[in-house]
């Protein structure tokens, strides 16, 4: 979750009151933000990506505002003569564009740096990293009305970006400025420019603006400009930051137009209309709220509210509320100004039975019968490595083949998922050669390899693996616990003679019953005992515990 | 000289001196336990017996095996991050910025700046500063280190040594790459006298019988005979019981309770198709969960078949524009390519949303309680691999104060009765809430979040009635209820913690 450092006193400002610490935590669990730290006057608040209009102290003093009873100003909007001409030339690099003007805010040093970093964090999470959004801030007095958006080669493009001293040309900002350097790659050989009349530069979206039309402190009037792929996606930031900026005691907030090669369009400032009913409203949360209750709740959550008639009223919802798709996300509004701890839980009685996986009861027999033989149960990860499950064991590379490998480990130990659980018995083991002996251990748990034929070419069966190590152990040894084991789910198993890289030869089989091969039994092979720096001999079994139930038609369906 | 007096012993006894006898040095008590195949706790008490009677001198000396941590073994193979560091410097031309060094180095920070504190300290690399930046430079060549040299030794297997003070062991011990055990050896030897009385047969081997066997006892012998007494005293060999895991345990209590509250157990898929993973919970497919970084993409076969294509329409629509659902949509191009992508399932929600498409028919109580798979570096407070126990509730006229009944009653269940609960997001509920549980030692936890599946989750699947859910991140629970602080510990690689692990500590009444 994003996190925003915010000034208590700025936001005391704001809201023209202070708060006691305790005060301020109740009311920011109404905007689902939390405080994770204050430090002198700087609190670090952790915030919800939902609510990206609640990542900046304007936008939460908002919030707050008709929760301790104050009223929020309703800011006009109007039309501004500001035009935006997008270039055919840009279409096909980064087409969509919006902007808005907010009018008569004076710009300071607190204003200048909340709103720089409530951009940043923008960018970071909605805007994914400016790939999908990019914003700028212009202060309009030094630019015309009339503004160009289209696209040239880098290396025709010249301006002073933000923060340096010189003019330089577009190629060398990416090459040669933090900030080309780490968005270049977003564009190609052609970056979109946004410039006057005059030929004054804005920005090179999204990777810089010019340090001609920057913000500074004693600007009033600010132009907004945001570009990516999608219109709608780029309006919704844009009046995001209008409405945030503009609670800085703007006198309006105005709307440019964007005059595309095929259409000319003024990205509105509107609020979206939604109809809701008192029905949807108390059957959804199990309360019972008037028409008015519902009302005064939506109010406290700055939606302006008209009441049609006792079961329905419309809700206008600020623009700057992106995340509100659908009806049910204003429910959740009217359930949040009610108060979440208000709510009495109630538990319904639905009169049904409970089943576990009918594959539990062959597992717990399982795990019954090994305990009582002395074995110890451990747990292993599902992921592993192919070092441990084929290399280590003496496997041909080949079999790589059926194994799911990830494409983005996140360390060599953890890499893909098992096919088999001895190689975990044996590097569990490693870790324990110090441990008092016989060391005799078992797990239970599922195994996943590729299959071609299930929809998500995979298939994962339960087993059980155990092995025993000590001084001297024996194939006998296992396979008394093995047999024992079966025999007790009136299994009648046989062992085949087996030839497997793993296990010594002649001391190695397969166990089949039902003429069915459920697992293989042996004593390993000295070489891949040595692979996991173990000392002693080692003899172990692995039995499919899916294939048993399908013998025993126990059912295997888990959905 | 003192004539001495006959001295009468049992059969172990007499083993043990005459093995001593033959022998010019002390014998270690451990060979002694295997020659004569007595267990060294019999063994033990009886040399105690014997020093006691002025026979043996045991002499007791203490000596420190070193023994290779899973970071040592790690860095045995990779090298220590020292030497990490210096290798990345060296192949990025040998030198270097902080900033090349966090991409470069396969390590998370806070082990990087540790490894340029160590290579700075060894005069292996130096920090310059280069007009307005920091820059590492790496001597051409250097010299394996001390404790390098000691690390490859311990991989080929544990060293035993004399308890001295060595600084590279230190430095070994103090960096958790090896840990360090006491262990005490005893040497056995005979004293004068008893090197005496053995030269003049003056050790009678005793009549007495330390067993008494099923032949005794059924010719009569037993009347007769004479049997030794034991030092019942004496402590007995360790043996180890076959034992649950504990956090199997804890699973099963869990699994119990919603069993008693009449919820059905599902699972799903491991490896899982991103559709029912992200795009039926209705999870936009640039969502950022659904990036590289926060799930584990299959590498081959990297995509999987999408079987309902009726289905694919409609989430396809839902996504695009609201379809019927009375949403707006999230506006943007759907791809069933992207829905296809195979991933390690990140959350256990793929199995409800499964279950419902199955099952459409009120009253439905379903519950899932696995694994799921997220890109982390496993360390005390991440894991790659983890349980969710995920539920449903589907019914006519569920509402939202019944979700919070639930989660009550679900944790009263567990022994929780102190709960809370805060509004907060989840993609695919609305509305959505965060249930904190209060724990006498950790304070509020949040743990229990929940929220009613939202209308662009249900209409695709045809579900015409409210659906409660729920998917609780079961491993915090059982660590504050097992008392554990690494989540290491729950897929714990040491038995003996295993072994010891206090019975009661993995079945308290939660």
């Amino acid at each position: 979750m994003p996190t925003i450092n915010i000034d208590i006193i700025d936001l005391f400002n704001l809201l023209e009151t202070s708060l006691s610490e305790e005060q301020l935590r109740e009311l920011l669990e109404y905007t689902k933000c939390e405080i994770k730290e204050i430090k002198g006057t700087t609190a670090t608040l952790e915030v919800n990506a939902d609510r990206p209009d609640l990542f900046s102290v304007e936008g939460l003093a908002r919030a707050i505002r008709p929760l301790i009873g104050k009223k929020n100003k309703l800011i006009p909007t109007k039309h501004s003569n500001y035009k935006i001409i997008v270039e055919p030339s840009v279409l096909e690099v980064r087409p969509a564009i919006a902007a808005f003007i907010v009018k008569g805010v004076k710009i300071n040093d607190t204003i200048l740096s909340q709103t720089f970093q409530f951009q940043e964090k923008l960018h970071e999470t909605l805007c994914r990293n400016r790939k999908k959004g990019s914003i700028g801030l212009y202060d309009i007095s030094k630019i015309t009305t009339t503004i160009k958006y289209k696209a040239l080669p880098l290396t025709e493009i010249k301006f002073r970006p933000l923060d340096q001293q010189i003019i330089m040309r577009g190629d060398e900002i990416i090459k040669n400025t933090d900030k080309g350097l780490k968005y270049g790659s977003l564009i190609g050989n052609k970056a979109p420019l946004l410039i006057d009349e005059n030929g004054t530069v804005l920005s090179m979206p999204p990777i810089i603006n010019s340090e001609d039309t920057r913000l500074t402190v004693g600007t009033k009037d600010v132009l907004i400009d945001v570009t990516g792929f999608d219109r709608e996606f780029v309006t919704n930031v844009g009046r995001i930051i209008a409405y945030n900026l503009a609670e800085r005691g703007a006198t309006h907030i105005e709307s440019v137009t964007i005059e595309y090669p095929d259409i000319t369009y003024i990205p509105s400032l509107e609020y979206q209309q939604i109809k809701l009913s008192k029905e949807l409203i108390n059957n959804t949360l199990g309360l019972h709220l008037s028409i008015r209750s519902i009302a005064k709740l939506l109010k406290k959550m700055n939606h302006i509210i008209t009441i049609k008639n006792n079961n329905e009223l419309l809700v206008e919802v600020p623009p700057y509320r992106v995340d509100v798709l659908h009806p049910i996300d204003l429910v959740e509004d009217v359930a949040i100004a009610y108060g979440y701890m208000k709510i009495n839980p109630t538990y319904p009685l639905i009169n049904t039975k409970g089943h576990e996986l009918p594959i539990r009861s062959l597992e717990k027999g399982i795990r019954e019968i090994m305990i009582g033989l002395g074995f110890q149960e451990i747990l292993n990860y599902m992921m592993t490595s192919p070092k441990i499950q084929l290399e280590n064991m003496l496997l041909p590379e080949s079999e790589i083949t059926n194994i799911i490998e990830v494409e983005n480990p996140m360390s060599d130990e953890y890499t893909s998922l098992r096919i088999w659980l001895i190689p975990g018995l044996l590097n569990f083991l490693s870790f324990n050669v110090d441990a008092p002996y016989p060391q005799k251990i078992f797990e239970i748990g599922y195994t996943v390899q590729r299959n071609p034929q299930s929809p998500n070419l995979t298939l994962q069966e339960m087993k059980i693996a155990a092995a025993h190590t000590e001084y001297a152990v024996s194939y006998e040894q296992i396979q008394a616990v093995a047999y024992a084991l079966l025999k007790t789910f009136e299994l009648d198993p046989q062992f085949e003679p087996l030839e497997h890289p793993s296990f010594l030869n002649g001391r190695a089989a397969e166990i089949i019953t039902n003429n069915k091969k459920i697992g293989i039994i042996g004593e390993l092979h000295p070489k891949v005992l040595l692979n996991f720096r173990l000392r002693m001999p080692t003899a172990a079994f692995e039995i499919n515990i899916t294939k048993i139930a399908e013998i025993l038609k126990i059912p295997t369906e888990t959905i | 000289m003192i004539p001495l007096n006959k001295i009468t012993v049992n059969d172990i006894e007499y083993s043990i001196l005459y093995e001593l006898r033959s022998s010019y040095e002390p014998i270690d008590a451990q060979f002694l336990s295997k020659k004569l195949g007595i267990p060294i706790s019999t063994l033990m008490s009886t040399l105690e017996a014997l020093k006691e009677r002025g026979l043996i001198t045991i002499n007791v000396q203490e000596l420190y095996i070193y023994k290779l941590t899973q970071e040592g073994i790690l860095y045995s193979e990779k090298g220590l991050p020292e030497r990490q560091i210096y290798n990345a410097i060296i192949s990025l031309g040998g030198s270097a910025t902080m900033e090349q060094l966090l991409n470069t180095v396969a390590l998370p920070k806070n082990l990087i700046e540790l490894g340029i504190g160590h290579a700075r300290k060894l005069g292996w690399i130096t920090l310059k500063q280069e007009s307005d930046k920091f820059v590492l430079k790496a001597l051409p060549q250097i010299v394996e280190s001390n404790l390098e040299q000691l690390i490859q030794k311990l991989s080929r297997g544990p060293l035993t040594v004399r308890p001295v003070e060595d600084i590279t062991f230190q430095e070994l011990v103090r960096r958790k790459l090896a840990e360090r055990k006491v262990i005490k050896t005893y040497k056995i030897s005979l004293t004068d006298t008893g090197k005496q009385l053995l030269d003049q047969g003056l050790i009678i081997l005793s009549t007495e019988k330390s067993t008494l066997t099923s032949d005794d006892i059924l010719s009569g012998r037993w009347t007769t005979l004479s049997l030794k007494s034991y030092n019942v005293k004496a402590l007995p060999p360790i043996i180890y019981p076959g034992r649950k895991h504990p956090y199997i345990s804890f699973l099963e209590e869990v699994r119990k309770i919603l069993l008693e509250m009449g919820f059905s157990e599902a699972e799903g898929f491991f490896v899982e198709q991103e559709f029912w993973n992200f795009d039926v919970l209705f999870q936009a497919q640039d969502h950022p969960a659904r990036e590289i970084h926060d799930s584990y993409r299959v590498k081959q076969p990297s995509l999987g078949t999408l079987e309902d294509s009726e289905l694919v329409e409609k989430v396809r629509n839902t996504h695009e524009s609201g379809w019927i659902t009375g949403s707006r949509g999230w506006r943007y191009k759907w791809s069933a390519e992207i829905a296809r992508r195979l991933i390690l399932r990140t959350q256990t929600t793929s199995v409800s949303v499964r279950y419902l498409y199955k099952h459409k028919n009120p009253p439905i109580k379903m519950f899932a309680l696995s694994r799921v798979f997220r890109p982390d570096v496993l360390d005390p407070t991440h894991s790659m691999e983890f349980h969710q126990c995920e539920g449903i509730v589907m019914d006519k006229n569920l509402t939202f104060r019944d979700l919070l009944g639930f989660l009550k009653e679900f944790s009263n269940r567990l022994g929780i009765t102190k709960i809370k609960f805060k509004p907060s997001y989840f993609p695919f509920t609305e509305p959505s809430v965060e249930g904190y549980i209060y724990h006498e030692k950790l304070g509020w936890i949040e743990a229990l979040p929940g929220g009613m599946f939202r209308p662009e989750v249900l209409a695709p699947l045809d579900i015409k009635y409210p659906v409660l859910a729920w998917g609780i991140g079961i491993d915090r629970l059982a660590m504050a209820v097992l008392g554990i602080n690494d989540i290491r510990e729950l897929f714990t690689r040491d038995l003996s913690y295993l072994r010891n692990f206090p019975w009661l500590r993995s079945h308290a009444n939660y």
